[in-house]
């Protein structure tokens, strides 16, 4: 039930993100820029797995090795961590081109 | 070792070019970085494989890096193009030098990655850098289609990680290539088309590399040069690598899709090249064709194609390279182009430039063309595509070459004609394409041996899992040496 509300958010921050990519002004590019690095974020937090469930395939990483009942899966927030920082620097970049491109206009 | 010294001499050199030298000493640094980078990767060469694990973790749990046949032909091009760029670039001020030696750097880490992760990461940091050299000449706008596309291939890369961790539970890619067929089919095709997208943004493909008039003929050419040569072909060698690893059994259902990509870019790309008005603008758009032919390359039946592939990419690399450095030579003359007149002999230079990307018998291009050809004898379909493309090609070339050399001169250019003198980076990458032709017509099956490693995915995850087996061993020994130290006390 909880995993409902999440894809829900996923689902809404995507779509929106998306949708504001395409708008005309910068600023809501940017604000598009953020929803669509939040919706990427909480998928990879998505991905997270919380138990050996396949047997076929094998396990991740960190898992089989400690219980997981009171520990999340250190991988995808690794992941998330760098994902972060990446889209951090991408929008500071932009929005310094953006002050520059703007004060030259002028 | 030696795989971390190849990731940190660009980044350190890159570092040191932040002090403010004089452009002589700028041109040592650069040199000293390139002999550095050389001696390193010719070690690599005879060490191969190499596999460095960061901080002893095995490998599905850290990160990895690794050099096989196929990086070491994309990681040599690379060096070999930085000395030339990096030469003609410290002229310019030292804040693009920076950014240059950060793109060498991403590039040498997107080479030489084992983990799909990390080749997000790289990626972002070869956008970022070169972002930022749009931005450093204050000409972004230029750029706004290219930093707009690329934000959505990212956006759609991670995502699909995302996806791959759920499904497989690793982003480790000898990993990914052993757990990969024991999906069912349909997630399968999510996961092969949705990352394939991203690589093929990267490369330039996708969107019919709609931002490529507005941005790259903004850029200094020298910087050009080495963008047109390797930057799109990233994109190629990440999903040369992710075909390999997904296996080429499976890639074959889709390789008509991917054919009819590369015929569309092949297309665009020429009559684009017709379409411009300036001699750099040309060259940037024939550059991008030959992504169109490496992806041809890559949908033939293997290994041939492979083989192939690999002629092709490092013949291209040059020769688009010194096409580039030769227009640059041009424009420092303000020579208005119709050189055949005044100086016939240099210009024939640049006519072998083209005859050999356009694949002329003698000349390196015509035995990638050849490999083409002799992988697909048996399906005339793409005996004759292979044909028609590369005819195509050789009628655009030859149209470029008559508008910008040849042709009537006319009242407005009369100026005062000063001669073209030709600089490092035109003879260094002329020098080159007849040593690879040399080696070519000596060797023409140069590469089959690398590409049928290549296609046994199996060697590659092979080896990264007794590498992560030699760790653990490794660690059970420091373990037991603390335990007898331990005891000791």
């Amino acid at each position: 039930m909880f995993n409902f509300w999440i894809f829900l958010a996923l689902f809404i921050l995507t779509t929106i993100g998306i949708r504001l990519l395409f708008e005309e002004y910068f600023i809501k590019k940017l604000i598009g820029l953020g929803l669509l690095g939040h919706s990427v974020n909480l998928c990879l937090l998505l991905s997270g797995w919380t138990a050996p469930n396949n047997h076929e395939i094998g396990n991740p990483a960190f898992i089989g090795f400690t219980s997981f009942e009171k520990m999340a899966d250190p991988l995808p927030q690794a992941l998330i961590l760098t994902a972060i920082v990446i889209g951090f620097g991408v929008t500071a970049f932009l929005i310094v081109y953006y002050l520059i491109g703007e004060s030259e206009s002028e | 070792m030696i795989l971390g010294l190849l990731l940190c001499i660009p980044l350190a050199f890159g570092l040191l070019q932040l002090y403010p030298w004089r452009s002589s000493q700028r041109r040592l640094i650069c040199f000293l970085g390139f002999l550095m980078m050389l001696v390193a990767w010719l070690q690599a060469a005879f060490q191969e494989p190499l596999i460095l694990t960061v901080g002893n973790w095995p490998h599905f749990a850290g990160i990895l890096w690794t050099m096989d046949s196929l990086s070491l032909v994309f990681t040599g091009v690379l060096i070999f193009l930085y000395l030339p760029t990096a030469i003609a670039l410290s002229a310019h001020s030292s804040s693009i030098l920076v950014l240059f030696h950060f793109l060498v750097a991403s590039m040498m880490g997107a080479f030489l990655t084992g983990d799909l992760f990390n080749l997000f990461v790289m990626f972002e940091i070869l956008l970022l850098s070169s972002y930022a050299l749009l931005f450093s000449l204050r000409k972004l706008k230029f750029g706004k289609i290219f930093i707009w596309s690329n934000i959505i291939g990212s956006a759609v890369f991670l995502f699909s990680l995302s996806y791959i961790y759920k499904t497989l539970g690793t982003v480790n890619m000898a990993d990914i290539s052993v757990r990969f067929h024991h999906l069912p089919s349909g997630m399968q095709d999510l996961i092969f088309l949705s990352t394939s997208f991203a690589f093929l943004l990267k490369a330039g493909v996708w969107p019919l590399s709609i931002w490529m008039p507005s941005s790259y003929p903004e850029l200094p050419t020298p910087l050009l040069a080495f963008l047109s040569a390797l930057a799109s072909k990233v994109g190629i060698y990440a999903l040369v690598r992710w075909v390999s690893l997904i296996g080429f059994n499976f890639f074959v259902g889709y390789s008509h899709w991917f054919l009819l990509l590369a015929i569309c870019s092949i297309a665009f790309s020429l009559i684009g090249a017709i379409g411009q008005q300036k001699l750099k603008n040309s060259l940037a758009y024939l550059s991008l064709s030959h992504v169109g032919f490496l992806l041809l390359a890559l949908t033939l039946p293997q290994p041939l194609g492979l083989a192939a592939l690999l002629l092709y990419f490092l013949q291209d690399a040059f020769g688009a390279a010194g096409m580039m450095f030769f227009c640059h030579d041009l424009e420092r003359a303000h020579h208005p182009h119709l050189l055949f007149k005044s100086q016939a002999v240099l210009s024939s230079l640049f006519l072998i430039f083209l005859l050999a990307s356009a694949g002329l018998p003698p000349l390196s291009g015509f035995w990638p063309k050849w490999t083409m050809l002799r992988s697909s004898i048996t399906q005339p379909f793409f005996f004759l595509i292979i044909l028609g493309s590369a005819f195509f090609y050789l009628y655009f070339s030859i149209l470029v070459w008559n508008r910008y050399f040849v042709g009537e001169a006319k009242g407005s250019e009369k100026r005062e004609k000063k001669p073209v003198h030709l600089q490092f980076g035109t003879t260094y990458c002329f020098a080159f394409i007849i040593l690879i032709s040399a080696v070519y017509s000596y060797k023409p099956d140069l590469f089959l041996e690398p590409a049928q490693s290549i296609c046994d995915r199996l060697q590659y995850v092979e080896r990264i899992q007794q590498a992560s087996k030699m760790v653990e061993i490794k660690r059970e020994e420091q373990k037991k040496l603390l335990q007898a130290e331990g005891d000791l006390k």
